[in-house]
């Protein structure tokens, strides 16, 4: 019995580690960024292009992106903040998805 | 060590119906352009520049519409309709929300410069789900 119960907590534990994995790994990727969640994201923060300005996106290791566009049939439009931390270029749209 | 599971289970998933909002991550959040606070409906038609969004979505078909001063409020740059050269036949999701661009994107642009110059705001496109044709209602307004 006690046998048993190891086993089950054990191939909880490896499920779970497999659904961590799993939530984890993509947000580290930009194919995450083109999504219908967003937090407030501080963006164009170095000079060069767009003045600094807070808006709804994500941060990821490849960069930031945000919403700028939206509509009512919930079709979110993000652009891709181009600012490497030393030069900020001209953002440009990065994808769409309805959601 | 259930409990630790629970607890990961929980954090992950948000599994306990006790613990949903209170302690979850802000990336769960999906819908970050509603406003906090009251709205009321308001039919697409009767709105007007005096009128702000408390949220990019339709309720029942109608808008749904918040006081001006409330954190978020969404204002009304224009009360228009999709250009002349809009399909008869409803074209593609993706379609509609490129016309509803091509004619909201200049006007809230516009809109904004003037109101703050150098300032940017999200672009804000309400429509209905159903297709009238070049005179189906658009609403465009601006989330600074």
């Amino acid at each position: 019995m006690v046998s048993a119960v190891k086993r089950t907590v054990g191939a909880s534990v490896s499920v779970l580690l497999v659904a961590i994995g799993l939530v984890v790994v993509p947000t580290s990727t930009a194919s995450a960024s083109v999504g219908c969640s967003a937090v407030s994201v501080r963006v164009n923060s170095t000079s060069g292009g767009e003045g600094a300005s807070d808006r709804n996106g994500h941060s990821h290791m490849t960069g930031k992106h945000y919403v700028s566009r939206i509509t009512s049939a919930k079709m979110w439009y993000w652009s891709a903040d181009n600012d490497n931390g030393r030069t900020d270029k001209w953002d440009t749209a990065y994808g769409f998805i309805q959601c | 060590m259930v409990c630790a599971l629970s607890a990961i289970a929980t954090a992950l998933a948000g599994c306990g119906a006790g613990d949903a909002g209170a302690g979850d991550p802000a990336e769960e959040s999906t819908n970050p352009f509603r406003v906090e606070g009251p709205l009321t409906l308001l039919p697409i038609g009767e709105a007007t520049q005096d009128t702000c969004l408390g949220d990019y979505l339709l309720e029942e078909g109608q808008l749904q519409v918040t006081d001006c001063s409330t954190a978020g409020a969404m204002p009304v740059v224009a009360a228009t309709s999709f250009a002349e050269s809009a399909p008869l036949e409803r074209p593609s999701a993706t379609s509609i929300a490129e016309g509803a661009s091509a004619v909201c994107g200049p006007l809230i642009d516009a809109w904004v410069t003037a109101e703050d110059p150098g300032a940017v705001a999200v672009h804000v496109m309400v429509y209905p789900d159903v297709w009238e044709g070049p005179t189906t209602p658009l609403i465009c307004a601006a989330r600074r």
